[in-house]
């Protein structure tokens, strides 16, 4: 009794489904042939510029209150990025297609003191924080080229294969650090030039 | 054509291409512990043909090579589609007892059609940001392309992106403006990267000077992989002309001068600019009291269209959804730099076709009973 509801619709005109079939499957070429088209092999567009390459390749100058600021990247050196915290930023080349990351920052005072930076770096590499004794293994004195005092902090995670190095500085009352952030395998390659670029830090008047 | 109709859409060819789909799938499925996920889909899933010795020894590389393609995953939905198709226009009587599984047969149709589009228009990929960065692309997470990027406009860069073919040992790459030409000496999915010991030839540039690659074995993980190239410029200066060397997430440019424009090489993953920009406000994370294992993560973002911003907050089960894109949060960094959120995009013109065949599907099998019903129903009042 339901079915003389359906009377009229019992057969469907087979022409009618046969061109409902084959819309269907040339939606389904079209689809394809435009799908095909999406994925060209040459693509050009406009991107915001990239930082990397706008900062300068080589050492300068920065003339700062307290005396211009001199340093000299290391040759292999390449731009690095840019920051409005850095006054330099370099990569530097290392196995394995990585790069250290060097910056060079002035920070007024001594920015927090020694222990407290130390333990700061420590913890971007998770290592476990120093006391003011045990921070002494990590600490050497050197003498830049222009005959500016400084320390070298030196810190290996070798579980982490990470490594900060950093030349710390104190010059006309501000803390200067230059910092490098590489991979443990990248030290051996890394370490000579960026030694090179702190002991070549320094002041107009050095 | 009626005839040969229906033998195209003969019930046999879809029982025997469903019993094979089901060996790819077991295969497949075990072979993902051995090459993993992404190789596997691509080896077995949305393949045309396989080799039939991934068939047989899909738990080594090393076994002996059989040049004997058998059906892809692809192909077999292929000639399942086809199947489909034919039976339901020459194959089926289409009276009213039928609609229902007619009408669920187009469904199972429409769900093939979805993946035909998924497989040939869908983007997956990520973006990361930190607090504050904008971007208005994404990175694709497995293909890559050579990109040939014009850093001298002084508010842009002028970016072409040479992908597919071009990703190839023997590939000649030239452009317009650019009046070079880089041709692809070598190419490894996966590289090792070994240090240059003795005499250096004269026309080795940039990297290339301190450095060689080599191929190696592909990782089961595939972001694993470091894609690596070898290039020879030529047609410019001699500083510039010779062989060059990029990496996968090489850090450092290798730059190009010519003409008085600077140009950048880059072998990055594909990647693929938004009609619209994404801008970080603010990462939040919260940690399970005591612990340092995160409860949940989100992020507070605009979506810039040109000069107008709006702000919408992404978490970990609420994407943003634009355009046809759909951003997850997926991850984030907590590095020298601060706060990185990483975002999962996707762009997938099929994704409501599950969901819409599903109904259709639904839709014919529960007619198909209710038919099926009224007609016991029918039969039993005349008994």
């Amino acid at each position: 009794m339901v079915f003389k509801y359906f009377k009229g619709v019992e057969r469907i005109s087979k022409r009618s489904a046969s061109r409902f079939i084959f819309g269907l499957t040339s939606v389904a070429m079209l689809m394809g042939q435009s799908a095909c088209t999406d994925n060209p092999s040459v693509v050009k567009y406009e991107a915001p510029k990239s930082a990397v390459v706008e900062v300068a390749a080589t050492g300068g100058a920065l003339t700062e209150q307290s005396g211009p600021l001199i340093w000299e990247a290391s040759e292999g050196w390449l731009p690095g990025k840019a920051s409005s915290m850095r006054l330099a930023s370099f990569a530097v080349p290392v196995e394995g297609g990585e790069s250290g990351d060097v910056s060079l920052v002035k920070l007024a005072g001594a920015a927090g003191g020694e222990l407290a930076n130390v333990n700061r770096w420590a913890g971007q590499i998770g290592m476990p924080p120093y006391n003011a004794e045990s921070v002494k293994e990590v600490i050497m004195d050197r003498t830049t080229s222009r005959g500016v005092a400084y320390n070298l902090v030196t810190l290996i995670n070798e579980d982490a294969n990470r490594a900060i190095l950093v030349g710390y500085y104190m010059m006309g009352g501000d803390a200067v650090f230059a910092k490098m952030t590489v991979s443990q395998s990248g030290l051996e390659t890394a370490v000579p030039g960026f030694l090179e670029f702190c002991d070549s830090i320094g002041t107009s008047s050095n | 054509m009626n005839k040969l109709g229906r033998k195209l859409g003969s019930p046999k060819i879809f029982f025997f291409t469903a019993i094979w789909l089901l060996v790819i799938l077991v295969v497949g499925t075990i072979a993902q512990k051995f090459i993993g996920l992404y190789q596997s889909q691509n080896l077995y899933f949305s393949s045309w043909y396989i080799p039939l010795d991934r068939l047989l020894f899909f738990w080594t590389n090393d076994a002996p090579s059989i040049p004997m393609p058998m059906p892809g995953g692809r192909l077999a939905m292929a000639v399942m589609f086809i199947n489909l198709s034919a039976k339901l226009t020459f194959g089926t009587k289409l009276e009213l007892a039928r609609l229902g599984t007619f009408i669920a047969h187009a469904g199972g149709l429409m769900l093939l059609i979805g993946g035909f589009i998924t497989a040939y228009y869908s983007k997956e990929g990520s973006v990361m940001l930190y607090e504050g960065e904008q971007a208005a692309y994404f990175d694709d997470y497995h293909k890559l392309e050579l990109a040939l990027i014009d850093t001298s406009p002084a508010d842009h860069d002028a970016v072409t992106a040479f992908r597919n073919e071009y990703v190839r040992p023997g590939a000649v790459i030239e452009d317009e403006g650019f009046p070079g030409t880089i041709e692809v000496l070598s190419y490894f999915r996966n590289v090792d990267v070994y240090k240059l010991e003795g005499e250096v030839p004269a026309d080795y540039k940039g990297m290339a000077q301190r450095f060689s690659i080599q191929g190696t074995d592909l990782n089961p993980q595939s972001e694993r992989n470091r894609a690596g190239m070898s290039l020879r410029v030529s047609g410019l200066d001699d500083v510039e002309n010779g062989v060059y060397i990029l990496l996968q997430h090489m850090q450092v440019p290798q730059l190009l001068s010519a003409a008085g424009r600077t140009y950048q090489l880059d072998l990055r993953n594909a990647r693929y600019p938004l009609p619209f920009g994404i801008e970080l406000l603010d990462f939040k994370k919260v940690l399970y009291p005591g612990t340092t294992k995160a409860k949940s993560y989100s992020s507070d973002v605009n979506v810039v269209s040109g000069d107008l911003k709006r702000q919408v907050s992404i978490s970990m089960n609420e994407p943003l959804r634009n355009l046809g894109y759909t951003f997850y949060q997926a991850s984030f960094v907590e590095g020298n730099e601060g706060e990185a959120s990483v975002f999962a995009v996707v762009q997938n013109a099929g994704r409501q076709f599950p969901y819409i065949s599903s109904l259709i599907m639904s839709f014919g099998l529960m007619l198909h009973i209710f038919l099926r019903l009224m007609k016991h129903i029918k039969k039993g009042s005349r008994v």
